[in-house]
């Protein structure tokens, strides 16, 4: 019995090293009750009749004792083990506490980042659109003038005594059109229908041989800089006094597709 | 040189007015009808004159619309369009309906505060 005990007590110990210590502790404990009832056994037998072994209850009174002393200081053991677990939990409530700590930092560090984003996009466009009213700025007086201009002659809006059998009109008009300066630039022909100049209209690409440059709009340089970027030469401008086919325009484009792009170079 | 410069100057006028009698709807059916809106250096021309839109240059336009009709002819629609005698009878009464616009408006206006004016009379009496 003493044996069978001691190799129980023997199993559970050696069973791994991770046997926990509430388990050892448990075991400890049925060894004692089991070696405790033992010797009760034995004595209680030793009382009525003569012991077949003579010194066994000396041996379980040893075990006895070995086994109160593991199990004294698996208590120590478990006391300790107690303790650590404590502060354990401790540090995992610090450690929570932080971790929502941070996430409650990492949600307002988005948010900030968030507005910042706008604010910047928002700052952007609006340096866009102070740049771009910069470059399109026209001092009022120029406005005024200009609206004062298109106004006075009745070009924009309608005069205030209009009838439909007013000849005045929101366009050029023939009479208009004929004496300006591309209207005079030919020799009057027959008189046309409304609204067209004398003769045909512009003629384009009619011309096929380049004049010699005896013109001065036929030079290659442009020397104000009011006119657009291209290069003169692009076009080639119909003399005067050339009736070629009752031709009433001054500017002909010349046939190559290349050139006469409006775009500068 | 003094010729380039007559020369330009004489160039600017032209395509100044050219592009304005641009605004006559007349004008542009008489085009697309002799067949010069079918030239494509014609066409390019009309490309080219779209500088007239910077505002160093619109600034010497004295009818603004012709800007629009411009823009309206860089598409060939547009120009195909222009050959019927309807087509340009229509942008010629469109146009003077709006021309007549602010004369209208300020019409109704007078009217209104003629009006108001009478009503504020008889109340008054």
């Amino acid at each position: 019995m003493a044996a069978a005990a001691a190799a129980a007590a023997a199993a559970t110990g050696g069973g791994g090293e991770r046997s926990s210590t509430r388990d050892r502790l448990l075991a400890a404990l049925e060894d004692l009750e089991l070696l405790a009832r033992e010797l009760i056994e034995i004595l209680a037998i030793s009382r009525n009749q003569k012991l077949p072994q003579p010194g066994e209850e000396g041996q379980i009174l040893e075990l006895l004792i070995q086994r109160d002393g593991e199990f004294q200081e698996l208590m120590k053991l478990a006391v300790d083990q107690g303790k650590i677990h404590h502060e354990m939990q401790l540090l995992e409530k610090v450690v929570e506490k932080r971790d929502n700590d941070i996430q409650q930092l990492q949600k307002q560090l988005k948010e900030a980042e968030h507005i910042l984003a706008t604010a910047v996009y928002q700052a952007k466009e609006k340096l866009k659109s102070i740049e771009k009213a910069r470059k399109g700025a026209i001092s009022s007086e120029e406005i005024i003038k200009y609206a004062h201009r298109i106004s006075a002659s009745n070009a924009v809006c309608a005069p205030l005594t209009w009838v439909p059998g007013d000849p005045r009109r929101p366009y050029p008009t023939d009479l208009e059109m004929r004496s300006g300066l591309l209207g005079q630039m030919n020799n009057p022909s027959t008189n046309g229908v409304n609204g067209h100049l004398p003769g045909d209209a512009l003629a384009a690409g009619r011309l096929p041989d380049v004049l010699a440059p005896q013109y001065p709009w036929q030079s290659s340089d442009m020397s104000m800089n009011m006119l657009p970027p291209n290069h003169s030469n692009d076009f080639m401008l119909e003399p005067p006094g050339h009736n070629k086919e009752n031709e009433d325009d001054v500017e002909v484009m010349s046939t190559d597709s290349s050139s006469s792009s409006s775009d500068s170079d | 040189m003094e010729t380039d410069d007559t020369g330009n100057r004489l160039r600017f006028q032209l395509e100044l007015e050219f592009v304005q009698c641009l605004a006559n709807p007349n004008y542009l059916n008489f085009l697309a009808q002799r067949g010069y809106f079918k030239d494509k250096a014609f066409v390019n021309y009309l490309k080219y004159l779209l500088y007239w839109k910077e505002p160093e240059y619109a600034k010497y336009l004295k009818y603004p619309q012709c800007l629009h009709m411009l823009e309206l002819l860089q598409y060939e629609h547009f120009r195909k369009e222009l050959v019927n005698a309807q087509c340009a009878k229509f942008i010629d009464e469109q146009q003077i309906l709006h021309w007549q616009h602010y004369s209208r408006k300020r019409m109704r206006l007078q009217q209104a505060l003629a009006e108001q004016q009478q009503q504020n009379n008889t109340s008054v009496k």
